[in-house]
């Protein structure tokens, strides 16, 4: 199979992955944080340096401000659903995941919640002044994707969060795809909190993810239960992680994911960048070279996810010839119509993405653009 | 002068991370099944021997470890009494 779905999830995993999960699931087996025996400990030391390496990886001093989730979409409604008040003004982009938007949503139908949107150019790129324009509307929260999902166009989601610093307002990112790729230091940044997947870019197991928060930030927990800490108390914890962590974590999971971590923080993000440039541009380039084909990502500024559509196939057709040929791609909204109707694909049914890994080859690359050549009607 | 303690802490993360600090300082310590008498706070517990707890107090100030007490444990017939001192 030659896999372009890393957008979706990452395939293959870093090297050890599998082995990690396989190794806790043989062999360790216990729970973290509630009893003290030997297997305990060794699951808690998994969990443990999981958190430190992450906490190494985003420039943190203080890794229990780093909250495992079990996926992006969690630690994003952790921190929309905790943090959003009734009748709050929420900024959010024209090209966000519905992992965003519908708690978004949810909040606006239930609690009187104000969402106001800026606008992106046709490459789903943000209209910097119309961005401006509504921060003067003074949002208490901007909501926002470090890049698209759908196209991969990168936002200037840096420079943007310090204009809106500067407004007062609370600011949420949605880091799912570009963590693992682009390097991203959280304690120097204007966030107040990050979420992203384990198992996207940063190469580890389906079922991880993880929220960062600053010191001061305060949310409300998404889930309330046993943490194996303040047993005496039927009243949740206010310390963290403890707080936010309530019932049995994906331990099997996270011993993959710090797999996968010491995997990419050994190889280094700008080497992985690199790599992911390299293979991207030409996916572009060749797709660009066959007749008939729309391409609706931007050819620079981009982390490697593209979309396209044909004149020639419609893109259930184009997938399931694909998939025959024993290529994975998905088609489709992509869980983002805001996206799809900024880039005008919302009303044919979205687009084919290809999204290309890490460890994704050349031969691969070339292989997919003969196949696609060999499906479309000349 | 010199005496056997126990640090207790608000939970496992805080525990496992002193622990590795304590180790990484040359602190001759243990991880150990948090004793009942002292509370139920979080499973494991930060066992320290032979220690004086000025090293101990200002160890964990300096590496802003958080930590919910420190005993000493007095061996009397046979049986550990925890006295808290911090």
């Amino acid at each position: 199979m030659i896999y372009l779905d890393n957008a979706a999830t990452s395939f293959p995993k870093a090297p050890g992955v599998p082995e990690a999960v396989f190794d806790f699931l043989k062999n360790v087996g216990a729970n973290y944080g509630r009893s003290s025996h030997s297997a305990a400990r060794k699951a808690g030391s998994i969990v443990f340096e999981t958190r430190e390496n992450l906490a190494q990886f985003f420039g943190m001093q203080d890794d229990s401000n780093i909250i495992f989730t079990a996926n992006a979409t969690e630690a994003l409604n952790l921190a929309i659903l905790g943090m959003v008040k009734p009748g709050e003004v929420v900024l959010t982009s024209s090209m966000e995941h519905n992992s965003v938007m519908r708690p978004l949503r949810y909040l606006e139908a239930t609690g009187n919640v104000k969402i106001l949107q800026f606008k992106s150019d046709k490459t789903g790129f943000p209209d910097l002044t119309d961005f401006e324009e509504q921060l003067k509307k003074s949002p208490c929260h901007l909501i926002f994707t470090a890049c698209s999902n759908v196209n991969g166009v990168i936002f200037p989601f840096q420079q943007m969060a310090l204009k809106a610093k500067e407004t007062g307002a609370n600011i949420i990112l949605d880091a799912s795809q570009i963590v693992g790729v682009l390097p991203f230091n959280f304690a120097d940044s204007a966030f107040e909190v990050v979420c992203f997947p384990g198992h996207k870019s940063l190469l580890g197991p389906t079922g991880t993810g993880a929220l960062l928060m600053k010191e001061n930030t305060a949310i409300r927990p998404l889930k309330f239960g046993g943490t194996g800490s303040r047993s005496d108390l039927e009243f949740q914890p206010d310390f963290r992680p403890d707080k936010y962590e309530s019932g049995t974590l994906n331990i099997a999971g996270l011993a993959g994911l710090n797999e996968s971590l010491k995997f990419i923080l050994k190889t280094g993000i700008e080497n992985i960048r690199a790599r992911k440039k390299i293979i991207s541009d030409l996916l572009l380039k060749e797709l660009s070279g066959i007749s008939g084909i729309n391409i609706l990502s931007p050819l620079g500024n981009q982390i490697g996810v593209i979309s396209i559509t044909s004149d020639e196939m419609n893109i259930s057709d184009l997938t399931y010839e694909l998939d025959k040929r024993d290529v994975a791609v998905r088609m489709g909204l992509h869980c983002a119509p805001a996206a799809h109707k900024t880039l005008g694909t919302f009303e044919q049914g979205g687009t084919v993405r290809f999204s290309p890994g890490y460890f994704t080859t050349e031969a691969e690359i070339l292989e997919v653009v003969k196949i696609m050549r060999e499906i479309l009607p000349k | 002068m010199k005496a056997d303690f126990i640090i207790t802490f608000l939970s496992s993360h805080h525990a496992i991370k002193a622990e590795k600090s304590f180790m990484t300082g040359k602190f001759a310590v243990e991880l150990i099944p948090t004793p009942r008498p002292i509370s139920s706070e979080c499973g494991f517990t930060l066992f320290a021997k032979n220690e004086i707890v000025e090293k101990i107090k200002d160890f964990l100030k300096q590496k802003k470890l958080s930590f919910a007490g420190i005993y000493k444990i007095e061996y009397s017939n046979g049986e550990k009494r925890y006295e808290k001192i911090d």
